[in-house]
């Protein structure tokens, strides 16, 4: 176990804790005495069998494919593909030896619950051992090396990270992504459990009532027992680098779907199975299993045995349901339609005596007998009860998170480990998987498609996450539940949703944003900007998801589409609750918010949203002028950006020395030069925005003591030497000129315009007596009639030299210079 | 918070005295204290970045240890802040205090001759309190001239001091420049490379004139400064094009480490690197310096993954042992793997070459910046915005502590003619540490070339015919046949145990052989 300091309390813990687990553990043996459930495990037969939606027909076809019974005894019908086994060319390198020959030689001892059949059931104990021996010598050449994991400035990949997993962490993984949505909590784990109060008053009111009662409150879904699915004791079966591989991606080895991957990356899975597999020494967690075992061609008996295990493979059908390196046909039995379940030697009669063996409970033969019959008469056994995206979800356990049509949905003793992430309270709906009652109808198939394909999570807020699901039978899901949603909301008669021919595009994005920042805003993030502590669906992406009709019903009606939610209708009994936008025309509105969705991007974010970002990221100079260094347009790469409390702000190039720009107004936001790794320009806010970079092109010092004299020296490379600040904030920008420091201070005027004072002063005392300062202007700037030291431009640019000057204009520029002495002082003003 | 006081106290005593556990953990040796460490708002490369709300966003790029104690850190933001209490355990007292603002992403922070000196995107600057109120009035450019196209890679990195009293500081290539930043570049005619100017080179500054002094160039990512023991400068380059995996340099004057593009700048006046007509490209490192005189190997590589996947900063163990038993050799950041990594570094034929060993994981975020306190214990500043880390943090800070226990762990590897020398911190068991079998040891090298990175390539197993151990049971000479100069040497000691049994905390060591020393004769 790591940990960091604080994380030492572990330690303290333990002690108190294991008092508990002793306590645990007797108990725990006191009810192994009692005879272990053994039946295999169908999370969908186990949870809903003999209820009014899965008669037994339609319960015994689920075990037919659950158990893999068509993989040997086929059938024609579309839906009753087998979900068959684990993938097993790499079986040699994921698993133990020791566990498969014991799994093998007793699969429902060593695995409770398996829904592998006992194929060696029919075998004496001596042959039995023998085909064990010979079939784990054939699985252990079934090796492939672990794949190396690509690491990447985006994934951190520690070295070895499977025998650096942390069990503390792993373990609130698994009780809180959804792993314990089908698999048994840890009764020790308490940790986030806040809800549990309100899921033990469920318990109790539950408890309290009749089945009919129970019914009529539609409490049915949530009042049925969910008992777990089995994984057997792990640390016997894996080595913890065959466990977080699996656990990266449990689809590449069992492609069935039925344990859907939660793509952990490389230091999750490493947690979750230091987790489940103990928290073990790393001596243990670095014991890999051999990669590639090497097997000596000459040692023929190994060769022999090795050949044998292959033919037992394909004798006792495991090829009918398990992948391999080699191709090895299917050994099939009689089809299913074939089938005699009177005969003696069928497996629902007489097991005792039959090669194949499930330890079969009575339902589950009871279901099986109806089951097959109906598929002999070609009855549709799903017909009255369940559509078939109802089935394929009964297949892969949807219900085990989700609700559809008052089915499934999280088990009550489960409920309590989803919470919402920083525990904000959003009701149900920011703890547990959405109910999928219309989905068809809400969802585009494309999305829903990407959602099973574990892409595209909308609700980052869940700590439960969508696992991918990625496999052949859900493949058709997204068109299944297309089809079937979309005839009921046809029953409806929904209202098509349709443009508004009489509003152009951009009043509609318009009236939309408002709308939006009058209710929406409230408990909606938009691309991924929100108000703060908002926590919700960000609804930026919601074009691209849904379809409009629904868009249209839900926003109009919220609780009719989805019981129970906490989104409020805008439009109580039809009419809209805001008369301001759009005459208050309800169609009109929600036409308006549809258009407004698609079009964040041109049409800006909601006002309360700006707001609120320009709080935590726009600069407001308040009592003294704000000072930021970043890039701009105007002033480059060197800018240095100050902004007034009066509202006037300016860009400072520091590396020509020369003022660049200026503006009034809002300053600037920073959270571009702050937080943005790309370090896009900082662009000022306000208005009256003018580039002066044309306008002051230039300064230089002239030396010498007659301007006529042939020897002066023209210096015009300015030096920057930083800037300091005044006692009320106020910068001064210094730098060096041909032996002279030149300060430049800026400040508002009272009349909102920008003054500059120039100070020239030599290094040396004796400098600057017969020198002279020089300021160039370009050449757009034109010098008044009436006063010859003020210039303007076409931009509305007025530049004003107080005080004297010698100025000369040409057509390239204007120049004014100044004779030095001890000390020189020029003021100008902008005005613009 | 009393009742975590108090636990804390209990979980301290725990972790000092506890001897009873066979202790396997870093934790026992090195614990973390979390100075400031909020939990991550948003995913640390998204376009909305945004700090924890309400708080001070503390991605710290630069520490320095203040006369008084306190601790400055500048932060990426553009801030340098003042922290007093941050030694306190608990850290439960400490206060922040903004000094100076308005800096474009500083990335390091030194106090010296009375002032903060740091290297903004732009300018070295040298930031001071002139009128006393405890608040920066002066920003004073120190030192500028480098070029900036405005392309985010251009980080900038230091200024660090060397023993010598140099002032130093590190320049990051731009990549892929392209439109309006092109237009602030410049190019070698010879080789055409285009980058602005000095990009890719580590600079001395003098500050007397305010003038940048180009010493050495070819670096990809400069993130982290430090001197040794001897005062010598070193700097981290991070894996990338041209740059085969993590790796530690030796800086000084006309050395070549191993990015071209640096080279745009090799015609500029004062450049002290000339002549280099063509770069070889796609073929092993070893042969490409041989083609290519200017270039000298790096003093470690950091394998990928194996120790680390983005190395940053470089500080000196200098506290006499206050720190544990590696004093005198040198820790270095890792961002990714939010860690920090140990080096020790020797001098064959007058250049450093040397190991490095993980040392300690688990960290909050990203370590961008390691600074010593006086007492021994380092501060860790974290931040891993723009890229991805391990950690629950966005940003922070830590401080690892030596809980005073010594960890059983190779404390030196050092080259020899026919094998290496493994010195322990503890005395070994005899019996595992002289069976050649409780050791493997394998050697490879990469390639240099234009694309991302290099697989470990002519990768070989080696054999050791004999382990032996010392008199003292401190150090075991290896013997080795088949040892490669230019290729590193993975060490693993997994089978060799203390003389109270336990394993090494860390088996793995990885030596970067550029030079195999020469047989000592006796006279010598």
């Amino acid at each position: 176990m790591r940990r960091q300091w604080n994380g030492g309390m572990n330690r303290v813990a333990t002690a108190a804790q294991f008092f508990f687990f002793g306590l645990c553990i007797q108990w725990s043996s006191v009810e192994s005495a009692v005879a272990e459930n053994i039946e295999p495990f169908v999370a969908g037969f186990d949870r809903f069998a003999e209820s009014r939606r899965l008669p037994n027909e339609a319960a015994g076809k689920l075990l037919l494919t659950e158990l893999s019974c068509t993989a040997c005894h086929l059938s024609t019908e579309n839906d009753t593909a087998p979900k068959r086994g684990p993938d097993l060319k790499a079986v040699g390198s994921r698993v133990q030896v020791e566990w498969l020959k014991r799994f093998l030689a007793a699969p429902h001892d060593v695995k409770p619950g398996t829904t592998m059949p006992d194929v060696l059931h029919g075998l004496q104990t001596d042959e039995r051992g023998n085909v064990v021996e010979s079939i784990v010598a054939f699985l252990k050449t079934q090796t492939e090396p672990f794949a190396e994991i690509k690491a990447t400035g985006a994934n951190p990949v520690p070295h070895e990270f499977w025998i650096k997993g942390q069990s503390d962490v792993g373990q609130k993984l698994f009780h809180t992504i959804g792993c314990v949505a089908c698999h048994e909590p840890d009764p020790e784990y308490t940790e986030g459990q806040s809800a549990s109060g309100q899921d033990q008053s469920l318990l109790k009111l539950i408890e309290g009532l009749t089945s009919e009662e129970i019914e009529e409150l539609g409490l049915s879904h949530l009042a049925q027992t969910v008992n777990s699915v089995p994984f057997g004791k792990l640390d016997d079966k894996y080595s913890h680098q065959s466990l977080t591989y699996f656990l990266m991606d449990t689809l590449k080895v069992r492609p069935s779907g039925r344990m859907p991957s939660f793509d952990l990356k490389a230091t999750e899975a490493a947690d979750v199975a230091a987790y489940l597999l103990g928290d073990q020494p790393r001596e243990i967690r670095m014991k890999s299993l051999p990669e590639v075992e090497s097997v000596e061609l000459e040692d023929e008996k190994l060769q022999a045995q090795i050949e044998q295990g292959r033919e037992h493979f394909a004798q006792f059908g495991c090829a009918n349901c398990h992948h391999v390196k080699e191709v090895i046909e299917p050994r099939l039995g009689p089809a299913l339609t074939e089938l005699d379940f009177n005969a003696n030697e069928s497996c629902l009669n007489s097991p005792k005596s039959n090669e194949v063996f499930f330890p079969l409970s009575d339902r589950q033969v009871n279901a099986l007998r109806d089951g097959i019959q109906s598929e002999k008469e070609s009855q549709d056994a799903l017909s009255d009860t369940l559509t078939e995206a109802d089935w394929a979800m009964l297949q892969l356990n949807c219900f085990a998170c989700h609700e559809r049509n008052e089915l499934g949905g999280m088990g009550p003793s489960r409920r309590g480990f989803f919470e919402t992430v920083g525990n904000v309270d959003i009701g149900d709906e920011g703890k547990l998987p959405p109910p999928l009652t219309h989905v068809g109808a809400k969802l585009k198939t494309k999305w829903i498609e990407s959602v099973l394909n574990g892409e595209n999570s909308v609700r980052p807020y869940l700590t439960i996450q969508m696992p991918r699901f990625q496999s052949e039978a859900c493949a058709s899901l997204p068109k299944m539940l297309a089809s079937e949603d979309e005839l009921a909301q046809s029953e409806n008669s929904p209202e098509k949703g349709t443009d508004k021919p009489e509003f152009t595009a951009k009043q509609l994005q318009s009236a939309g944003r408002k709308l939006f920042n009058t209710g929406c805003v409230q408990c909606h993030p938009l691309q991924s900007e929100s108000l703060p502590s908002v926590v919700g669906v960000d609804l930026a992406s919601v074009t691209d998801r849904v379809h409009r009709d629904w868009f249209d019903k839900f926003i109009l009606n919220p609780i009719a589409l989805k019981k129970r939610t906490r989104m409020p209708s805008f439009f109580p009994n039809g009419v809209s609750s805001n008369q301001d936008i759009l005459q208050g025309d309800v169609e009109n509105q929600i036409a308006a918010l549809w258009a407004y969705l698609g079009n964040v991007d041109q049409a800006g974010l909601p006002e309360k949203i700006v707001v609120a970002r320009q709080q935590d990221f726009e600069l407001f100079p308040e009592d003294r002028p704000v000072i930021l260094r970043t890039f701009m347009e105007s002033a480059g790469t060197h800018a240095i950006a100050v902004g007034f409390p009066e509202n006037v702000h300016l860009a400072f190039d520091a590396e020509n020395v020369v003022l660049s720009e200026i503006w009034r107004g809002r300053f600037l936001d920073a959270h571009g030069t702050w937080f943005d790794r790309f370090t896009p320009p900082a662009v000022p806010l306000g208005q009256d925005r003018l580039n002066l970079s044309d306008a002051v092109s230039n300064v230089f010092v002239r030396k010498g003591s007659d301007r006529g004299d042939e020897r002066v020296e023209i210096e015009s490379k300015q030096r920057f030497l930083g800037y300091r600040l005044d006692e009320k904030g106020v910068p001064t920008f210094r730098s060096e000129l041909g032996g002279f420091v030149v300060e430049q201070r800026f400040e508002p005027t009272a009349q909102n315009e920008l003054k500059q004072v120039i100070q020239v002063k030599p290094r040396n005392v004796d400098d600057g007596l017969n020198d002279e300062f020089g300021i160039v202007l370009g050449p757009e700037l034109k010098p008044s009639t009436e006063n010859p030291l003020q210039y303007s431009n076409s931009d509305g640019l007025t530049v004003i030299f107080k005080g004297q000057a010698d100025g000369h204009s040409s057509e390239e520029r204007n120049v004014l210079t100044w004779p030095i002495g001890n000390q020189l002082s020029i003021e100008l003003e902008y005005h613009w | 918070m009393f009742l975590w006081r108090v636990l804390l106290v209990v979980i301290v005593l725990a972790g000092l005295f506890e001897k009873s556990v066979i202790a396997e953990d870093v934790d026992d040796y090195y614990p973390i204290v979390s100075i400031f460490t909020p939990e991550s708002r948003t995913e640390s490369r998204s376009k909305n970045w945004k700090p924890a709300p309400d708080g001070l966003p503390l991605e710290v790029s630069g520490m320095t240890q203040l006369p008084d104690g306190r601790l400055a850190v500048a932060i990426r933001k553009g801030e340098i802040w003042i922290l007093d209490g941050v030694s306190d355990v608990p850290p439960d007292n400490v206060t922040y205090h903004k000094f100076a603002s308005g800096l474009h992403e500083p990335l390091g922070l030194l106090w010296h001759d009375d002032s903060f000196y740091t290297v903004q995107r732009s300018e070295l600057t040298r930031v001071r309190d002139r009128d006393g109120d405890g608040i920066a009035d002066d920003y004073e450019t120190a030192a500028t001239g480098w070029g900036l196209t405005g392309h985010y890679h251009e980080y900038a990195y230091g200024p660090e001091l060397d023993g010598q009293g140099n002032i130093w500081l590190t320049l990051n290539i731009g990549l892929g420049l392209k439109g309006d930043q092109l237009s602030r570049t410049i190019q070698d005619p010879t080789l055409g490379y285009r980058q602005a100017r000095w990009r890719g080179w580590g600079m001395q500054v003098d500050l007397d004139n305010r003038k940048l002094i180009p010493i050495c160039a070819g670096m990809r990512s400069p993130s982290g400064i430090g001197s040794n023991a001897d005062g010598d400068m070193f700097y981290t380059d991070q894996q990338g094009n041209w740059v085969a995996t993590n790796s530690l340099h030796h800086m000084r004057k006309g050395a070549f480490f191993h990015h071209p593009e640096a080279l745009a700048s090799m015609s500029e006046p004062d450049s002290p690197i000339h002549g280099i007509e063509s770069v070889p490209n796609g073929v092993p490192f070893p042969t490409a310096l041989k083609n290519f005189s200017q270039m000298v190997p790096p003093a470690v590589w950091f394998p990928y993954k194996k120790v680390g996947q983005s190395v940053t900063d470089i500080v000196l163990d200098s506290s006499g042992g206050k720190f544990g038993p590696f004093s005198g050799q040198l820790f270095v950041g890792e961002f990714t793997l939010a860690s920090i990594h140990r080096v020790f570094l020797e001098k064959v034929d007058g250049e450093y070459q040397g190991a490095c060993f993980p040392f300690r994981d688990g960290m909050a975020s990203a370590v961008l910046r390691l600074q010593q306190a006086s007492d021994g214990s380092l501060f860790a500043g974290l931040s891993n915005r723009g890229w991805s880390s391990l950690g629950t943090a966005s940003y922070g800070l830590q401080r690892v502590m030596w809980s005073g226990r010594v960890p059983f762990e190779i404390q030196e590897m050092s080259a020899l003619n026919d094998g290496f020398r493994l010195t322990f911190t503890k005395e070994v068991d005899p019996e595992t540490a002289a069976d050649v079998s409780s050791y493997a040891m394998n050697s490879y090298t990469y390639l240099y070339q234009a694309s991302y990175g290099s697989e470990e390539i002519q990768n070989r197993e080696l054999t050791i015919t004999s382990a032996d151990v010392s008199e003292d049971r401190l150090s075991v000479k290896l013997t080795v046949k088949g040892m490669r100069e230019l290729f590193v040497h993975e060490l693993t000691a997994r089978g060799v145990r203390s003389a109270d049994g336990a394993p090494l905390l860390h088996p793995d060591a990885y030596y970067t052989l550029n030079r195999i020393p020469k047989a000592i004769t006796r006279d010598q």
